[in-house]
């Protein structure tokens, strides 16, 4: 029986398709059976990060009106045998599916997958009520701005009102020098406030925007810090006890890395 | 032993089972050969559809009896169309039956009238946007990724197609899709489809046709600079 994790964050352009590309590539990279689910129905993004806009036939919308079986729509990744795609209908609107819909979606998904990851659209709406229906565990996903941490704890609370109780967290784009100089928010600060588990932190990374404009998850470059960030979190979702990186090794570990690859001076 | 290979042909296709009679003689002979065959395998050949009876060298009252006899020693349920293929010479041009669901047939009023219409869309077709017609379309302006276009006859885009075309959506073949640029995400002709490759190549500078050729979607240049 598979389990159903939804990735949300309130606020838009936190990264939680990203999240969702790398975390989905990750869990496929320990041999789990795993599916995306793009909630986001009339702004889809993940078929693009994930490099299989041009493979969409049938999509989300055509599998819950009956258009097509749920297989037809199910597309599996170009590098992870494992990883299967489901994307969104891009000319339909959140309304055009309903939470109970969702929920029984989940349940035929279940028993085909171990892990079912549901991408959420930014707000509160109904796109959001109907990516959290039916979900077992929920991460949410901020930035270290204040903004976005407001939002998030929006979110946990209509989480909770929505009977999903302790999601973790995943903080994004953290930029490790800022932090040491005062001029970011820290981890610390934010773990006060939302008072949530950490799942993981996400160093703010170049390499995210390349493998994002070239549709290759960053999780598959094991020498990038953030690709090795995104890996570290889909082993503790399959429940390893992996400690966090030590950030102010950024420098150092990157160096390392790119003088066994031959690239530092 | 009479019978010989291919003399009598039983073959099962989508459709039901086709049998083939390619011997003249003895209407007799003809029925104890078909027995043989149906033998050699009855649980597979009992109760079958009969898509086809063709007998070229006999009488077409013995073409009639044949599926008679079979129906009531096998209970093979002859199929309608079965009825006019009696007596006559196999056509080679003859598509060959497939389970596949026979697209719309349209009139020649409805074609023409269809073949007629046609949508004209001036500027950028977006993301999320479907245009639907069931004749033609032409854009004037740029199709982006995540746009649809769907026609029942031809796509003329005058710029970047980049979106999603599908022509011939209701059952035309011979439908086209053309740009200025032709870059798409996916291209649908018919029933046939198909999308861009995977990874980086390189992209003509001269406007593109894609058409359906052997039941493949090609793309040729259509205007070449001089």
């Amino acid at each position: 029986m598979g389990e159903v994790l939804v990735i949300t964050s309130g606020k838009g352009g936190v990264g939680k398709t990203t999240t969702t590309a790398n975390l989905g590539t990750g869990l496929a990279q320990l041999g789990k059976k795993v599916v995306v689910i793009d909630a986001d129905i009339g702004l889809r993004n993940l078929d693009v990060v994930l490099g299989l806009e041009n493979r969409i036939v049938y999509d989300l919308v055509d599998v819950i009106e009956g258009g097509c079986r749920l297989r037809q729509a199910l597309i599996k990744d170009k590098r992870m045998p494992e990883l299967y795609l489901l994307p969104a209908a891009q000319t339909r609107d959140k309304n055009a599916i309903n939470p109970e819909q969702m929920e029984a979606l989940h349940e035929d998904l279940k028993e085909m997958f171990d892990y079912i990851l549901v991408d959420c659209p930014a707000g509160i709406e109904q796109g959001f009520r109907n990516a959290i229906a039916g979900a077992d565990k929920a991460i949410v996903v901020t930035t270290p701005e204040i903004s976005a941490v407001r939002d998030a704890d929006r979110i946990i609370g209509l989480l909770e009102a929505a009977e999903l109780r302790n999601p973790k967290l995943i903080v994004n784009r953290l930029k490790i020098d800022m932090v040491k100089r005062g001029d970011m928010m820290n981890i610390e600060d934010m773990l006060d406030i939302l008072a949530i588990d950490l799942l993981g932190v996400i160093p703010d990374d170049q390499e995210i925007v390349i493998s994002t404009n070239k549709g290759e998850p960053v999780v598959t470059k094991i020498n990038s810090y953030s690709g090795q960030a995104y890996h570290n979190i889909a082993r503790r979702v399959c429940g390893e006890d992996v400690p966090l990186m030590d950030l102010e090794l950024q420098n150092g570990f990157v160096h390392r890395i790119r003088k066994v690859f031959g690239l530092a001076k | 032993m009479m019978t010989e290979e291919g003399r009598i042909e039983l073959k099962g296709t989508g459709d039901g089972l086709v049998i083939k009679v390619h011997i003249q003689g003895e209407f007799d002979l003809v029925k104890k050969l078909i027995q043989q065959k149906i033998e050699e395998n009855p649980d597979f050949y009992k109760k079958a559809t009969l898509a086809e009876l063709t007998c070229e060298y006999l009488m077409p009252e013995d073409h009639d009896e044949l599926q008679q006899w079979l129906f009531d020693e096998y209970q093979m349920n002859p199929a309608k169309k079965s009825r006019n293929k009696k007596n006559s010479v196999p056509e080679t041009s003859e598509v060959s039956p497939t389970s596949k669901p026979e697209p719309i047939k349209w009139s020649k009023e409805d074609k023409e009238r269809i073949e007629d219409e046609t949508r004209f869309v001036q500027g950028t077709v977006r993301s999320g946007q479907k245009i639907h017609s069931d004749g033609n379309i032409v854009v004037l302006g740029d199709v982006n990724p995540g746009a649809e276009l769907v026609a029942g006859g031809n796509i003329v885009v005058m710029g970047s197609f980049r979106g999603i075309a599908h022509a011939g959506a209701q059952g035309n073949e011979d439908t086209f899709v053309a740009a200025l640029v032709l870059q798409p995400t996916q291209l649908r002709i018919h029933q046939t489809i198909t999308r861009s490759p995977d990874g980086e190549f390189e992209q003509s500078k001269t406007p593109e046709i894609a058409r359906l050729r052997e039941k493949a979607i090609c793309i040729e240049p259509f205007f070449i600079k001089n």
